[in-house]
């Protein structure tokens, strides 16, 4: 199995609060790898190191290298913006523009200089999973649709740039259980083109979606393997404990 | 418990009331004393007989074009400056500095901006008594609050649709230029329109910039120098030598300047209904 991204050493700090301690991780291609653990993991903050979006919090500082195919995304000549339209992200709280469905997508596109923006746009939204639910409404504002189908249109946006890996923040934790399931159908389905990182503090959903599993506690990377020997024979403790539900 | 809301509600009510009541009183002297000068031809036409007679028209026109100039001078930097400040100025000294800087300006009486413009516009850099000065000083004026607008207007946007469009690659400026300022428009444009609200009664910044008593001719020229609204209304109640015949005119002037002050209030009113909730 080919590495896809790979956490060397790597800290993180929020000023003089250390976040994330000396993470070695190995995230594997074209798979599913989930980051669970208890609230104030850091697992968030994982995630978000991969795209570089904790770049935007003033005060950060990190130490270590994480790479992408190989490539230190920390080293000082890397192109942000690059790096960024090769990684698409979904966040907790869906958060399509205040723009129409169409404008959500296009917008992204029309930036990175694509052409053939409508098929590119009905496309993305067709591997969504959404396209037939909005096609009559395409050019009516994103924000009237329903949480499931706003967090779609996010992940609609995200893999019509192209990217290679995709980054979902607790993607369903606004979500009722039928849009859930709509989702993680979904994530099933890009699986075979992406790899897909997902953070969630559900387990049950870890177990649904991932191939691979990664524990985070207290900022440390506990324990990482498939998915299976993780739930079926954890190795620490702490992971055991967690998922006997002994933190919340 | 009855009785104690009833309470609270007068307590809070009155003040309100009054207010309202002072607001109206000032309107309606105002209408019936210059109701008998205040005609269509007062509007368009120039001061005759030392002002005893004829209309206002210089002094409306010294207005709105100075109020367009201050706007031209003031809108740009504020607008770059409030961006700097919500989405580039890092945490450090220097900004809360220059924060404090803009706050203080703020609160600084407008007689002094006058002063500064007589000194730097008129003097240094040479301008001469002129509407440029005093635009330019009125733009100054205006600034530190626009400025401070701008900046909550922007930071009101949800910050997640700025990280939605960071996280797909797009360039920093085009994601305020495109996502973040369309959202802004009302509340930046509300923001413009309450500032020239005040801007257009003020006196002590064009009192010594650039104003004129009287002008026998209005001139497009911006080097040249112009009449306004309020301080023909402080001559004419104030300074002239036959104050009570020019009494209605200064009233029904009062008027116009009050309606264009509510003119600019109301836009702004409307602009702020249009603001979004996003929650």
């Amino acid at each position: 199995m080919k590495t896809k991204i790979r956490f060397e050493n790597f800290s993180l700090w929020f000023g003089e609060k250390q976040i994330l301690k000396n993470i070695n991780l190995e995230i594997p291609e074209k798979n599913v790898t989930a980051i669970m653990g208890p609230s104030g993991c850091g697992k968030t903050t994982l995630l978000r190191s991969i795209n570089r979006m904790n770049d935007l919090i003033p005060n950060v500082k990190v130490c270590g290298k994480v790479f992408i195919d190989e490539e230190n995304i920390y080293s000082e000549n890397i192109n942000l913006l690059a790096l960024r339209k090769k990684i698409g992200m979904v966040f907790q709280k869906p958060n399509p523009f205040p723009k129409s469905i169409y404008e959500n997508i296009a917008f992204g596109l029309k930036v990175h200089k694509f052409k053939n923006i409508k098929e590119r746009v009905i496309k993305a939204l067709i591997d969504a999973n959404l396209y037939d639910e909005i096609k009559d409404n395409l050019y009516q504002s994103a924000l009237n649709l329903s949480g499931g189908q706003q967090q779609r249109l996010c992940l609609a946006r995200a893999i019509a740039i192209e990217p290679e890996i995709i980054l979902l923040d607790e993607p369903a934790s606004a979500l009722d259980p039928i849009a859930t399931a709509k989702l993680e159908e979904l994530i099933h389905k890009l699986k075979k083109d992406y790899t897909i990182v997902i953070v969630t503090h559900n387990m049950q959903q870890a177990a649904r979606v991932s191939d691979y599993c990664a524990f985070m506690y207290l900022g440390e990377l506990v324990e990482f393997g498939k998915t299976e020997d993780i739930f079926v024979r954890p190795k620490d403790k702490r992971t055991e404990d967690f998922l006997l539900g002994k933190y919340g | 418990m009855k009785l104690r809301s009833s309470f609270y509600f007068y307590l809070l009510a009155i003040p309100l009331f009054l207010f309202l009541f002072t607001i109206i009183f000032i309107t309606v002297y105002l209408i019936a004393n210059g109701y008998p000068v205040f005609k269509f031809h007062f509007l368009f036409s120039y001061p005759e007989e030392q002002m005893t007679q004829g209309g206002i028209f210089p002094a409306i026109f010294g207005s709105i074009y100075l109020t367009i100039f201050a706007f031209i001078f003031a809108v740009v930097p504020s607008l770059l400056s409030g961006i700097y400040f919500a989405y580039y100025a890092k945490d450090n000294l220097l900004t809360f500095t220059l924060r404090t800087l803009i706050k203080s300006l703020s609160g600084l009486p407008s007689i002094v901006f006058g002063l500064f413009g007589l000194a730097f516009f008129v003097r240094t850099l040479n301008i001469g008594l002129s509407l440029l000065a005093s635009s330019l000083t009125l733009s100054i004026l205006s600034i530190p609050y626009l400025i401070t607008t701008t900046e909550e207007g922007l930071l009101s946007v949800p910050h997640t649709f700025y990280e939605a469009a960071i996280a797909l690659g797009i360039p920093k400026w085009t994601a305020i230029r495109k996502i973040i300022l369309p959202e802004a428009k009302p509340i930046l444009l509300s923001g413009i329109f309450l500032a020239f609200a005040r801007l257009i009664g003020e006196v002590a910044p064009i009192l010594f910039t650039g104003v004129a008593f009287y002008l026998k001719k209005i001139s497009l020229s911006p080097l040249d120098r112009f009449m306004a609204l309020p301080y023909h209304i402080y001559i004419l109640a104030t300074q002239h030598e036959k104050i009570l015949k020019v009494r209605p005119i200064a009233f029904a002037s009062s008027l116009v300047l009050l309606f264009f002050a509510l003119f600019f209030g109301i836009i702004a009113y409307i602009l702020r209904m249009r603001i979004k909730k996003y929650y």
